[in-house]
């Protein structure tokens, strides 16, 4: 099975995610005008057989929830998955100054901002430039699985980096998953080795 | 005179930067800790003049740390925060409990020096 390299290598790809989740929050803190309180990023290889269950690990038990997936690709490829509580951003709705937004707007449109500042702020860090998908609303818990199914991730092993972003006193929580199936395992490796290299 | 710097990040790669960018041939003493926890802990054994700090961390993150040193009978040592979280709400929040600086990561050797100067470190 492949691994992540040496524990240097777990901590750099986590230090940088870390970056790129910052930037993400700031990005959100502006859209909501809200302080966001920001995650630690854990990162795991898994088996396609493992998907779900550490899907389910890492959101924890949020009750019935909708996603947003989001296809990346370049040199190296992906997918994000921003997996809210039942609501989506409803609870947060208020604090956008847009006027009229729908709910579903509003959903994609967070989940393209999150998607863009965290995958596109990680790649950029290593110099990759990404081509995005637009953004597609998941319905409730078995479109997940469906999702995972469908062959869309037709990988060996997938590294998912998990972060999430919540608000106080809201009931708003987003993890965001991105999912890189082996090739982009070892770019994204060859681009941390890089990275540890020239420090 | 050696000035006793503590860098406290849950990131070996990331404290291993930080020392990078401090200013060459600076006489430092550079004690490390993982958590706020163990940051308190090294204050507790001796004094540091300056404090590197990240926010995001787990066990005790950073702010915790400085409402901590706050709430003991430490002396406020010069506290820089270093960070990810780069939202206004948060470099404000961490003035607000005694940090003297804010430094974005990426961290770079010029923004490092930048902050020193900001604290009458250097």
């Amino acid at each position: 099975m492949i691994s992540l390299g040496g524990p240097e290598q777990r901590d750099a790809l986590a230090e940088l995610v870390n970056i790129s989740m910052g930037q993400a929050g700031d990005s959100l803190a502006r859209l909501f005008d809200t302080f966001i309180q920001l995650s630690i990023p854990r990162i795991q290889i898994v088996r396609p057989d493992d998907v779900l269950g550490a899907i389910a690990t890492l959101i924890g038990d949020i009750g019935p929830i909708v996603a947003v997936r989001q296809a990346f690709s370049s040199r190296i490829r992906g997918e994000a998955l921003a997996v809210y509580a039942a609501g989506g951003c409803d609870a947060v709705a208020d604090l956008v100054t847009y006027p009229d937004v729908t709910s579903d707007e509003l959903l994609l449109e967070v989940s393209n901002v999150l998607v863009g500042a965290c995958v596109g702020g990680l790649a950029a860090q290593f110099a990759l430039e990404l081509s995005f998908s637009p953004p597609s609303i998941l319905g409730q818990h078995a479109s997940l699985s469906a999702l995972l199914d469908t062959g869309c991730l037709p990988w060996e092993n997938a590294l998912i980096a998990e972060v999430n972003f919540r608000i106080a006193d809201r009931a708003f929580r987003c993890h965001l998953l991105t999912f890189w199936p082996d090739d982009s395992i070892a770019v994204l490796l060859r681009a941390v080795d890089a990275f540890l290299a020239s420090l | 005179m050696t000035v006793s710097i503590l860098i406290v990040d849950d990131s070996a790669v990331s404290r291993s930067i930080v020392i990078r960018c401090l200013p060459p041939g600076w006489d430092v003493a550079i004690t490390q800790a993982g958590n706020g926890s163990e940051a308190l802990a090294a204050l507790g054994e001796k004094p540091h003049a300056v404090v590197l700090l990240d926010l995001n961390m787990p066990v005790m993150d950073g702010y915790q740390f400085l409402e901590a040193i706050h709430g003991s009978a430490l002396a406020m040592p010069i506290v820089i925060v270093l960070s990810g979280d780069v939202q206004p709400k948060a470099q404000a929040r961490v003035k607000q409990l005694g940090a003297r600086a804010f430094v974005k990561k990426p961290v770079r050797p010029q923004s490092v020096l930048d902050a020193l100067h900001e604290c009458g470190v250097l």
